[in-house]
């Protein structure tokens, strides 16, 4: 049994490794190694003696990963001559699946050839979820976090839960648990389940709005919006200035950070050339400190959130100049196509999605390659 | 009989009664920030004049109304122990006065809708309870203070007074908090375990959709969403539908022929034009049923075809060559070579075709 647990949830793109014979269970399998690993060692660092991790010990913090990749993957198997060799996205699916509509295929035409690879690769699990598989996505996601519940209940008692998510998994998760947590008749006292915290990183839930508007769902802070219903004792929200995805994501709520327990972590620091990184949005000490503090009880007032950060905000920049350079302008043009198209569903959605991941991966690229070619010219 | 004594009856009578013991406790925790407000540990015994309102203690005295889950008992039982454990201490500090009278305010209204919830079918308690904050009594840290009654509408609680007060009243605050707490998770558990169930019956049957199901194509996938948006697919709301369409779907199979005595074979590039699928028994088996084009030899064919759970897909394409005479041919899908594969029953099924063929040849001359 354990005290609390930890579910953590990923985001678009998690894919078994190359060669896997199942790579729809491989892919669940895998994707949490780095995320859960990186809040292990943060835990070791700052609450040494908390007990958290994957095995914890009696009344510890069980971190349970959650997977939708397995749905996703099953079905693009299961639809793999639809991604193979298809560089023009929409006139592949205009082709294939006329019975999609017009309307919706025309918002995928801004998708260009060169950005194919990343639509069928990353944003085609955003079309996946929002249009086709939310409802047994939904549901495949809620059995693990009721299984865990139960599996660790104890004496009477379902544990207390927090909450991660990342990119697409705060669009799953939010959408799970508004589903839950209004459901009592159908869900019983999981319902009644105590948040201890809900973190979401780069959060995309408002652009992919499902069931109910994030901002009146029950996935909500205490004291944000209408006050009856909240159910987050504390929500953790964290986005990175130069990581397009939340910027197209549009969460952003007017729940006011002095009358409720929201909290805005915005990153403009860059630690990492993939600024959209689960692990670096992990990283950042306003995203762990008020974490850990609800489930670990380890205490962090104002004064210490900010002299943590500041250590933070003093890593070295990435050696790589140039591209760094090149992802802040590509970002900015991002943000101004954005700005003009104005998304508001998830079909609007999906090019820029697109595109976003494209410069990302571009810029890994290029500054993994100037840290190779400055190593190689030492 | 003096308190300290009644309470060691108490401790035996609970140590006996494992099954109430184990119906909500609380175990050690190794380590803990919350300090003297922290959930007391499984066995531990409240030491002082706030013993009274302490939750193992309170658990040791119900324990027989806990086994027999006389929950009302319970209720009133808790309420008449914080009122003199709590309610009947002396006036402390202003800090701990301000808590202390928030406290008892919501203690007394989350145990009377729980006296209300408790008297109703057992399947809404979980419902009577959702509106109540039944988790706001928790201890817990909120930017570096320590803080209870965390609500909705008070989201940033009430301090608990931690230095420079009388230990026994924050004991008497963090234990009466506690106590509520197990109190009210225990009631809202009576529920889960049916939750459960409900869960994962609707996780099996997901799993059979999956499994046993045909393949939906993405404009399958978009045009049942509308079928299910529209209530038309049946089942519950989380379940997967008992009724859905299939619509311009290609698939490889092939044909099978009665001709001059053998039975002729040849692959075939074929479409389920339309049709639906619906499911049985629990959505254990799926029926199908299409209408099928399919091309071979240049010529265009149509017939039904009903596919058979996990069986496979079979029907009869009616093809009628130009300038020729028109000829029936026994569709397979691809999925039916499962059987093939298998001599024995290889041998069954093309019987069994060998049958169909001569029927459908029989009354195709016809």
């Amino acid at each position: 049994m354990a005290r609390t647990i930890l579910f953590v949830i990923h985001g678009v793109g998690q894919r078994a490794p190359a060669g896997s014979t199942n790579p729809a269970s491989d892919a669940a399998k895998t994707w949490w190694k780095e995320p859960v690993d990186t809040i292990v060692s943060l835990a070791r660092k700052h609450a040494p003696r908390a007990d958290i991790g994957l095995k914890p010990k009696d009344e510890g913090v069980q971190i349970v990963p959650l997977s939708y990749c397995d749905v996703l993957v099953d079905h693009l198997v299961g639809w793999k001559d639809a991604a193979d060799g298809t560089k023009d996205v929409s006139a592949a699916l205009r082709a294939r699946y006329p019975a999609l509509g017009e309307e919706y295929l025309a918002e995928l035409s801004d998708i260009t050839t060169d950005d194919s690879d990343f639509f069928w690769s990353k944003a085609v699990d955003v079309l996946l979820y929002r249009v086709f598989l939310d409802v047994r996505i939904r549901q495949h996601v809620r059995t693990q976090i009721v299984r865990a519940l139960k599996e660790h209940a104890s004496r009477g008692r379902v544990p207390a839960a927090a909450f991660v998510s990342h990119s697409l998994g705060t669009a799953v998760l939010h959408d799970t648990l508004a589903e839950l947590l209004r459901d009592p008749v159908e869900f019983g006292g999981i319902a009644n389940i105590d948040v201890l915290a809900y973190v979401s990183l780069a959060n995309v839930s408002k652009v992919l709005t499902n069931l109910e508007n994030p901002y009146e769902s029950p996935v909500r802070p205490f004291g944000a919006g209408h006050t009856a219903g909240a159910r987050m004792r504390r929500f953790i929200n964290a986005r990175h200035e130069l990581d397009p995805i939340p910027y197209i994501g549009g969460f952003n709520p007017d729940w006011d950070p002095q009358t409720s327990n929201y909290s805005l972590v915005t990153m403009n620091r860059i630690t990492d050339p993939n600024t959209h990184s689960f692990v670096e949005y992990l990283k950042h000490p306003g995203v762990w400190a008020p974490l850990f503090e609800a489930i670990l009880d380890k205490p962090v007032t104002p004064e210490q959130l900010e002299q943590l950060t500041e250590q933070h905000d003093k890593a070295p920049l990435p050696p790589c100049a140039a591209a760094l350079e090149t992802l802040r302008d590509e970002v900015e043009s991002l943000k101004d196509a954005v700005a003009a198209l104005k998304p508001t569903t998830a079909w609007q959605s999906i090019s820029a999605f697109t595109r976003a991941a494209r410069v990302i991966e571009e810029a890994r690229t290029a500054c993994v390659k100037a840290g190779a070619n400055a190593g190689g010219g030492r | 009989m003096n308190t300290r004594v009644v309470r060691s009856i108490d401790a035996l009578r609970c140590a006996l009664l494992i099954t109430a013991c184990g119906a909500f406790a609380t175990v050690a925790r190794a380590q803990d920030g919350l300090g003297r407000c922290a959930e007391p540990a499984l066995g531990s015994i409240g030491k002082g004049d706030a013993g009274l309102v302490h939750p193992e203690a309170l658990r040791a005295k119900f324990a027989e109304r806990i086994v027999a889950k006389d929950w009302l008992a319970v209720i009133d039982g808790y309420g008449e122990a914080i009122d003199v454990g709590l309610r009947g201490r002396a006036r402390g500090s202003a800090e701990a006065n301000a808590l202390r009278d928030s406290l008892t305010l919501a203690v007394d209204r989350l145990l009377l809708e729980a006296r209300n919830a408790v008297q109703r079918p057992k399947r809404t308690w979980a419902a009577a309870l959702n509106p109540l904050d039944i988790n706001q009594t928790r201890p817990t840290f909120s930017g570096g203070r320590l803080v209870m009654l965390e609500t909705a509408s008070r989201p940033r609680g009430v301090a608990v007074p931690t230095a420079a007060e009388d230990s026994t009243e924050v004991d008497a605050l963090c234990w009466t908090a506690w106590s509520v707490y197990q109190l009210l998770h225990a009631i809202n558990f009576e529920t889960v375990p049916d939750a459960v169930l409900r869960v994962e019956a609707t996780a099996a049957r997901w799993d059979r959709y999956e499994a046993r199901g045909p393949l939906q194509l993405p404009h399958e996938l978009a045009l049942n969403r509308v079928v299910r948006a529209l209530n038309l697919t049946g089942g519950g709301r989380y379940d997967p539908p008992t009724f859905e369409l299939i619509f311009g779907h290609p698939f490889a199979g092939f044909e099978l022929r009665r001709a001059d005595g053998a039975v002729l074979q040849q692959a075939t590039a074929a479409a389920h034009v339309g049709g639906f699928t619906l499911w049985l028994a629990d959505r254990k088996f799926p029926l199908s049923v299409t209408w099928v084009a399919s091309a071979a030899q240049d010529v265009v064919g149509q017939g039904p075809v009903v596919r058979l759970g996990e069986l496979g897909s079979v029907g009869y394409i009616d093809r009628k060559p130009p300038g020729a005479p028109s000829f029936r041919s026994f569709a397979l899908q691809l999925d039916a070579l499962a059987f093939l594969l298998d001599d024995e029953r290889a041998k069954k099924v093309l019987s069994l075709v060998g049958l169909s063929a001569a029927t459908l040849e029989g009354a195709a001359r016809k």
